[in-house]
């Protein structure tokens, strides 16, 4: 029985699962001692980013198999949000293909025009010239835009505005930046071909970070 | 008469049973609500993985039981609730999921969720790497234990080393590195005790 205990130990110094066995209560207080030293090492409490989008992406699946009369309209918007977040988070520091959106449009159950579509992209820089993260707009049946920051200094509520070539301003919402780290995605009823640029604000509305879009 | 003046050091997951007096906290109710599924997971996510890291140790397992947590929590669960019910759910949802966890490997409790006191992992000033009392309990532990002990349990579950190299830096055999490490877990175990 040591032996499989120590496998238990060894498994969990190692960073894998817990392997199965018949353990008693001596066995028990052994693997609370070793859990609790594991779980004291530093950084090792946060998940991965793939971790995060995978579960997202699960989410979506398992959301848009239930029916839900009496949340229908929320539950719609909320697996089209999710698998549009779902991707935005996926694509990480690099420019999403045309094609990784489909997927997770389509994974959202999303229907479009393919001679409509339009992807155009922005990179957000702040004041200070950092990069702290991309908007993707994308033009179909519907429009999406998917936000992404990154900044380890940024915490708390963040508006979002798009200005158009038309010189039109069009708010598109605001949404919560955690420890340097938010998604955000949403159906938009302009036309993503005039967006111009994307601004980030703070509740008292002084600019954040500046985005450009250009075409993917 | 129990002697309740001195605090148990010890984390709530790893008592055997609950103390004398139960004190139940008040919590301030959230009338806040998420806008959608997808504000409730990006949330919790974090929070919630962190309390199932700290309950199982290993990334793999506390990514398995966190999954399931939200895959079992956001089906019935209406997101018109406020904050603070999302997240009474999802602790509730992970003491059943973490409770099965343990009995299908093990046979028993390793480590448990409180639903009263651990729904602070989720609360909004919880910081994102906060080992809080768990992480000065295993220090607290450590730091009783006799050198070549200590040493042996900070390469392997600290510093993951592999067993041959802590062997190597502690200047010992493989086999008698393991033998080393399962006498320092149990004179951890020995300590944790007396310690509450």
């Amino acid at each position: 029985m040591r032996r499989r205990l120590s496998a238990c130990a060894d498994a969990l110094a190692s960073d894998r699962g817990t392997p199965s066995f018949d353990a008693d209560e001596s066995d028990a207080e052994v693997l609370r001692i070793a859990i609790a030293i594991r779980a004291a090492r530093p950084g090792d409490g946060q998940p991965s980013n793939d971790f995060v989008a995978r579960l997202q992406q699960q989410l979506v699946r398992d959301l848009d198999g239930v029916h839900r009369p009496a949340n229908a309209r929320v539950s719609r918007r909320a697996r089209l949000a999710m698998g549009a977040a779902a991707m935005a988070a996926v694509m990480g520091g690099a420019l999403a293909a045309t094609a990784g959106v489909e997927y997770s449009l389509a994974a959202a159950g999303v229907t479009h025009s393919s001679q409509n579509q339009l992807l155009r992209v922005g990179t957000f820089e702040s004041a200070q010239g950092r990069t702290i993260g991309q908007i993707v707009a994308y033009r179909g049946h519907p429009s999406w835009v998917f936000m992404s920051i990154r900044d380890g200094v940024m915490n708390g509520t963040v508006g979002c505005q798009i200005h158009l070539s038309n010189g039109h301003t069009a708010p598109t919402g605001i949404f919560v930046v955690n420890n340097g780290r938010g998604e955000w995605a949403r159906t938009v009823s302009f036309d993503v071909g005039a967006f111009r640029n994307a601004t980030l604000t703070s509740p008292q509305g002084a600019t954040l970070a500046t985005a450009t879009f250009t075409r993917a | 008469m129990v002697d309740t003046s001195q605090p148990d050091p010890r984390p709530s997951w790893s008592r055997h049973e609950s103390p004398p007096e139960q004190v139940s906290h008040l919590r301030l109710v959230e009338g806040e609500t998420y806008a959608d599924w997808n504000a409730a997971y990006l949330d919790n996510v974090g929070r919630l993985y962190r309390l199932m890291y700290s309950r199982v140790g290993n990334r793999p397992d506390a990514e398995d039981l966190t999954s399931e947590v939200f895959r079992a929590a956001f089906v019935p669960m209406r997101i018109d609730s406020s904050k603070a019910e999302v997240r009474a759910y999802l602790v509730a949802t992970a003491r059943t999921v973490l409770a099965v966890h343990w009995r299908r490997r093990l046979g028993l409790s390793v480590t448990s969720i409180d639903p009263e006191t651990d729904v602070a992992y989720l609360d909004d000033d919880q910081q994102p790497d906060d080992g809080g009392v768990a992480h000065d309990w295993a220090v607290r532990i450590l730091a009783a234990l006799p050198e070549r002990y200590r040493r042996i349990l900070e390469l392997r579950f600290l510093e993951m080393c592999s067993v041959k190299e802590a062997a190597r830096a502690m200047d010992v055999s493989t086999s008698n590195a393991k033998v080393l490490q399962h006498r320092a877990l149990k004179m951890a175990a020995k300590v944790a005790e007396a310690m509450s």
